[in-house]
């Protein structure tokens, strides 16, 4: 009788985030596709040297950054586990892992509205859960940050 | 910038290729019937284990193992009340050893009576074998009570004690290894050895019932004595037919199936 509960309940939780789990995301992507397009115009350049070629006067140069923390839904992370045996990509949190990206540089231009260029993209992540810890759910932070140029 | 440079980014926004486009339920579909028939195999694995270096044990080597459970005790009888029904089950015991010969030299089967609120009669894996007082005041009739008998002394004949030890250990053992600490995987090899304990146990319980069901045709010349048994057992609790795939035993209706089909 205890099994059959347990089994339910899990099943039931399992349903439960993944129906929440994915709709939440396809809002999630729709929201960031929308924004994608209405900033296509803002150019962004990712230099391997510290020095960009500029020819016209500058007016303004200064940093720019957006963050964003993301974390998956208890669906994700049971697939995850399970493919912890298997092996392979890890495909649930693959989807996670590009919203965060994406919402990360959506907010780094929206933050050089002004400018005409940002230079020296560099994204990174951080773990931000406690690895030892033994419930602590995992979730992510990523950066994005360049220089923003206005042009006179 | 231009249309055409534009609209190339915007399809490049529209068609992610950083998103794999297989679906996440198919995957995780997927993944647990291979999680499921990995434990399957182990399971198979134990059973063949278990079935194969338990049958062929010697008594010797079964005795030996008996002794770890502590000596045997007295029989017991709880209250003078159940004197006569206590008496016939002596009787009915020593009947049961000399009509089987495998039996001798083994356990001495003491009968205890055990003061417990359930209907309920169970042997422990060195032969003692206990008898509630709820059982016994419901007035069983003599050859019922002979039929409960011949189903304890038959799980101890089939070593059903001793195969559901040794398989429980293999299994808890690889599926920890598997699981460990992941929480998310325990659940299922929890419910997964639950369930395969729980089937075993019914399989063990039709034995158990069959060789009772051949001992009544040895003692009495029919074996009617566990169908009526079985009868007023199911007219006592009323639980539906599905529920008995998470009990440890089957249900009543599939016992009786099973005594009616054996022929001695």
């Amino acid at each position: 009788m205890d099994l059959l509960i347990s089994i339910i309940i899990t099943l039931f939780f399992l349903l439960l985030a993944f129906t929440t789990g994915t709709l939440i995301e396809k809002a999630h992507f729709n929201k960031l596709k929308k924004m994608e397009i209405a900033l296509i115009k803002k150019p962004v350049v990712t230099y391997g040297t510290k020095h960009y070629p500029i020819t016209r006067k500058i007016k303004k140069i200064e940093l720019v950054h957006g963050e964003s923390v993301i974390a998956g839904d208890y669906f994700k992370y049971y697939v995850a586990s399970l493919k912890n045996i298997f092996g392979g990509r890890l495909t649930t949190l693959e989807s996670i892992m590009d919203r965060a990206r994406r919402q990360a540089i959506v907010r780094m231009k929206e933050q050089a509205k002004d400018a005409n260029l940002i230079v020296n993209v560099r994204i990174e992540s951080a773990m931000l859960n406690h690895v030892d810890m033994k419930n602590s759910i995992p979730k992510c932070a990523v950066f994005a940050y360049g220089t923003a140029i206005t042009y006179e | 910038m231009n249309k055409e440079l534009e609209d190339m980014y915007i399809d490049v926004i529209e068609d992610n290729v950083n998103v794999s486009k297989t679906s996440d339920f198919k995957e995780f579909l997927i993944l647990v019937a291979g999680f499921i028939g990995i434990l399957f195999l182990i399971i198979f694995i134990a059973d063949i284990f278990s079935n194969v270096f338990i049958s062929t044990m010697s008594d010797k080597t079964q005795i030996k193992i008996e002794k770890l459970f502590g000596t045997l005790p007295k029989d017991e009888m709880y209250n003078e009340k159940y004197k006569k029904p206590y008496i016939f089950l002596l009787k009915t015991r020593e009947k049961i050893i000399k009509n089987d010969s495998s039996l001798k030299a083994k356990s001495t089967f003491p009968i205890i009576i055990v003061d417990d609120k359930e209907f309920n009669a169970w042997v422990m894996p060195n032969g003692v074998i206990n008898f509630t007082t709820t059982l016994l005041d419901k007035n069983l009739s003599d050859e019922e009570l002979a039929f409960i008998l011949a189903h304890e002394i038959g799980h101890y004949k089939n070593r059903d004690h001793l195969k559901s030890i040794s398989r429980s250990i293999i299994i808890t053992l690889t599926f920890q290894m598997i699981a460990g600490k992941n929480s998310d995987l325990s659940t299922i090899t929890n419910s997964m050895s639950s369930m395969n304990y729980l089937s075993h146990s019914r399989k063990q319980e039709i034995e158990a019932d069959k060789y009772a069901g051949k001992m009544m045709y040895k003692l009495y010349g029919n074996n009617n004595s566990g169908i009526k048994l079985f009868q007023q057992l199911e007219s006592m609790e009323k639980v539906p037919e599905m529920m008995f795939y998470f009990s440890t035993h089957p249900s009543n209706k599939h016992r009786i199936k099973v005594l009616q089909k054996q022929k001695y």
